[in-house]
């Protein structure tokens, strides 16, 4: 039989339906072997971001979590231990942004300050919302080799919010919303879109901050 | 034609984005920096060297009739292999700003171009040079293109500030309508180049042979066997 001019049709679907089988079999196989290092890039990902927006912490925040909803956004809650006691929050959110969702991950203390706003994924505009996202050390050709800062790097929008805390019934809004919050020109979307994030989620942590303490300290520790 | 040959035509006579001008959506899309470029670059021609060299494989009994459904198959298999080792390996950064095109590489003209004007007519051996010079080709002009437009809006190459004092984005050449700008300036002065080569030998400037649209063989080839 001559395969490579033959019309029949059980023929041509016999050939596809091996092809994909085989081809099927290869990438089972194949997506089996590079599940561990994908799931090992995932958590290298998720600790760099929460060493970022909290302080020096022994646990795993991303497996000591919360989850609450606040109106129809679903924020998660990770507390990080030290020493066997609670010692910050991070809580991580998404929201409507100009092109795709926003997430981010706000660093919180116990009374509830914020310590540290991080966007982890967006999809914003490059150059007007994305630099709005982004905390990047600068690196020039004249500091190419040195080493790099510790710490966080600033972004003067996201920076905003650090040291501030929620008070009960009074939302954060953006300037041109008659806020106090002063947004970046050319990205009114974007930084709306984060201070109804940083908004929603720190409401929702004085909303029920007994029980996010109570619910993330692990046992025995963090008596009051 | 040579095997040296087979390798470095895609890298400038053949360029894939520049003369054959396929893959025009990831070109435009991705070069917003040059790290950007070259991860698509690298990534296209890691899927290029496994399909080449799996369909000049099968191409001898792979039935006509089904055969860019059968490329199709190929060609996803390696892309979700790219895709997968991307995610495992690659940096997250990286990862994060190529997002869909990488599954997008497995309607990329170029790898299913090659697939049926070059890997199914040659053996394994020369379609793997096709395939990994024709990557090499895309990679360099999308790294060109990447490192051309970064510098031009923020005065940077590969995420590092050659000019100090430039604090403000130049936006247009990050967006989509300065890379259309960008690339149609560059084809202008590469065909350019190839007219002025032309007059000066004293002969009329053609297209290479082979490769404007009267005898391009990328979707003609087999209509012509077919009419025999």
């Amino acid at each position: 039989m001559n395969l490579k001019n033959t019309e029949n049709f059980f023929v041509l679907g016999l050939f596809l339906a091996v092809l994909g089988l085989i081809s099927a079999v290869l990438l089972a196989v194949f997506s089996d072997i590079v599940s561990e290092p994908i799931a090992a890039a995932e958590l290298r990902t998720t600790n760099e971001a929460l060493r970022q927006i909290l302080p020096a912490f022994d646990n795993q925040p991303s497996e000591n979590k919360l989850m609450l909803r606040q109106g129809d956004m679903e924020i998660t809650f990770m507390g990080a231990v030290k020493d066997g006691k609670l010692i910050a929050v991070a809580a991580s959110g998404a929201c409507k942004g100009y092109a795709a969702p926003v997430q981010g991950l706000i660093g919180f203390d116990l009374d509830g300050k914020i310590r540290a706003v991080l966007i982890t994924k967006q999809n914003e505009t490059p150059g007007l919302g994305a630099n709005v996202c982004q905390r990047q050390f600068k690196k020039t050709i004249f500091n190419l080799f040195e080493k790099r800062p510790e710490g966080i790097a600033p972004n003067s929008f996201l920076d905003q919010f650090n040291g501030k805390s929620a008070v009960k019934g009074k939302n954060w809004k953006v300037r041109k919303d008659g806020g106090r919050i002063d947004y970046v020109s050319g990205a009114t979307v974007t930084s709306r879109a984060i201070t109804e994030l940083a908004d929603s989620v720190a409401q929702c942590f004085l909303a029920n901050r007994a029980e996010i303490i109570a619910k993330l300290s692990p046992a025995g520790g963090n008596e009051k | 034609m040579s095997m040296l040959s087979d390798f470095t035509k895609g890298i400038w006579k053949e360029n894939p984005v520049l003369v054959l001008l396929l893959g025009t959506c990831p070109t435009l899309a991705v070069t917003s920096s040059a790290t950007n470029g070259l991860g698509m670059g690298l990534a296209t021609t890691g899927v290029l060297f496994g399909s080449n060299l799996v369909i000049s494989l099968i191409a001898g009994i792979v039935p006509k009739k089904v055969r860019i459904p059968v490329y199709i198959v190929v060609i996803a298999t390696f892309v979700t292999i790219v895709d997968l080792l991307m995610k495992a390996y690659a940096p997250p950064a990286l990862y994060a700003a190529l997002g869909i095109f990488i599954p997008l590489i497995v309607v990329n003209c170029i790898v299913l171009g090659r697939a049926e004007a070059f890997a199914s007519k040659n053996g394994p051996v020369r379609s793997m040079l096709d395939g990994v010079g024709m990557g090499l080709g895309f990679t360099l002009t999308l790294t060109m293109l990447g490192v051309l437009r970064e510098f031009l809006s923020t005065g940077a190459v590969f995420e590092t500030k050659i000019i100090t004092a430039w604090t403000t984005d130049f936006l247009l050449p990050s967006a989509a309508p300065g890379a259309f700008i960008l690339v149609g300036s560059i084809l202008a002065l590469k065909n350019y180049s190839n007219y002025r080569k032309a007059v000066k030998a004293g002969k009329l400037y053609v297209p290479p042979k082979g490769l404007d649209c009267r005898h391009c063989n990328i979707c003609s080839a087999h209509l012509e066997e077919d009419e025999k």
